[in-house]
């Protein structure tokens, strides 16, 4: 039998020749073949009639641009003033200069929303909860529900280790950011939203989420989330949303 | 290209994920990635480019998907390939965006769905993969022990 994968290169016109001509004569005898192919074609139809070229490709293009855009409106300034720094910095303030000989901390990068610098940031993490037609941001003791959709977001203002779970009432834990049991590195920067939404399930009481993060890399050891907590080397930022059940309100 | 190509994009994407949304999703992410480097690639013929990445791409997003502990109605072969630990993904991790397409070779989880899924050869994968096939055996081999019930064609 043909596979799927040879047949969508038959339709796209990216096989060679011969293979090309072996499917077409293979097709006049073989029904079955034959339909596939006509399936194809089919589905290929309704594709570009649900999304049709004119709609998607300029949202492609314009996302496109907007990559590329990034990395020049980022890199290349921040380029510039590290060359402009590194150059200067010893000819016009030497007492300051001698700092890079130092052993102190880094300094912290700090961003707002749009990406601009700013002081005094500090790791903040974010549930947004998909409304009928937009979203709602959900605080402390929210009320939620099994089925409601939430989307995480974070920042951290310096390069760091975090991770995100969170633990229900049935004493669940579901990690959101994280390999497995092991933080991941995060960079600084806006708030950034993981990939994918989460869907409450119906566990009652309450959903408590938790963002740790820690200057060197950790991981949950055994599944002990307690140990994790208490643990001096990791800050812990946490958000509780009460949970209801669908029927009645609590 | 959008038009000719689009369609064997998405019904990829459909079937490694089984979710129009985020099929969508991936369909446009490949896209997006080649436009932002056509300078750079051959797309004379550019089926096994898109349909090599859009394999990456939705693998990735069920692994992802898998470690936030999202239920997804992915099959079990796929799921058991998606969350293998691949000798690129850390690479891919630090260069997810316009690296995929300089010339760097599969990652052997997309290699493992062209076999074991798609049903390719060894020499199919090979050629897709452009390595010998003797190295396409090696590193499904390599894989063969963390996948329950699958054989690498001798």
């Amino acid at each position: 039998m043909i596979p799927d994968w040879k047949l969508e290169r038959y339709l796209t016109g990216d096989l060679s020749a011969a293979e090309a001509a072996d499917i077409r004569a293979k097709a006049k005898e073989d029904d079955v073949l034959r339909a596939r192919i006509e399936e194809l074609r089919r589905s290929s139809a309704e594709i570009l009639s649900k999304y049709p070229a004119e709609e998607i490709v300029p949202e492609m293009l314009e996302k496109t641009e907007r990559r590329k855009g990034f990395g020049k409106r980022v890199y290349i300034p921040l380029l510039a003033a590290a060359v402009l720094l590194v150059v200067l910095l010893p000819l016009g303030a030497p007492e300051i200069s001698s700092l890079w000989k130092s052993h102190a901390d880094v300094t912290v990068q700090n961003y707002s929303e749009d990406g601009t610098r700013i002081k005094g940031l500090e790791p903040r993490f974010e549930i947004w909860r998909k409304t009928a037609d937009s979203a709602e941001r959900l605080g402390q003791k929210s009320v939620a529900r099994a089925g409601d959709e939430l989307q995480i977001r974070y920042a951290v203002p310096e390069k760091c280790f975090g991770m995100i779970f969170s633990l229900d009432g049935r004493g669940v834990i579901t990690y959101h950011l994280s390999l497995q049991d092991r933080a991941v590195a995060l960079a600084p920067g806006k708030m950034t939203a993981l990939h994918f939404a989460y869907k409450l399930d119906d566990a009652p009481y309450f959903e408590k989420f938790f963002f740790v993060i820690s200057a060197s890399a950790f991981k949950v050891e055994k599944g002990d989330i307690d140990s994790l907590l208490k643990n001096k080397t990791v800050r812990v930022e946490s958000l509780t949303l009460r949970k209801v059940s669908v029927e009645g309100e609590k | 290209m959008y038009r000719t190509y689009a369609p064997m994009v998405l019904r990829r994407c459909r079937f490694l994920l089984k979710d129009e949304a985020e099929a969508l999703d991936i369909m446009q992410d490949v896209f997006i990635r080649i436009l932002a480097r056509k300078d750079a690639l051959d797309l004379s013929s550019p089926s096994s480019l898109l349909w090599n990445s859009a394999t990456r791409l939705c693998l990735n997003r069920i692994r992802d998907k898998a470690r936030r502990g999202i239920s997804t109605s992915t099959d079990e072969c796929l799921s058991q390939i998606a969350d293998m630990k691949d000798e690129r993904d850390e690479y891919e991790a630090e260069n997810a965006l316009f690296r995929l397409f300089e010339g760097e070779p599969a990652s052997s989880r997309t290699m493992a769905v062209l076999h074991f899924v798609d049903g390719m050869t060894l020499e199919e994968t090979a050629r897709e993969t452009g390595l010998s096939v003797s190295g396409v055996r090696k590193r499904l081999r390599a894989l063969q022990a963390k996948l329950k019930g699958l054989e690498v064609e001798i």
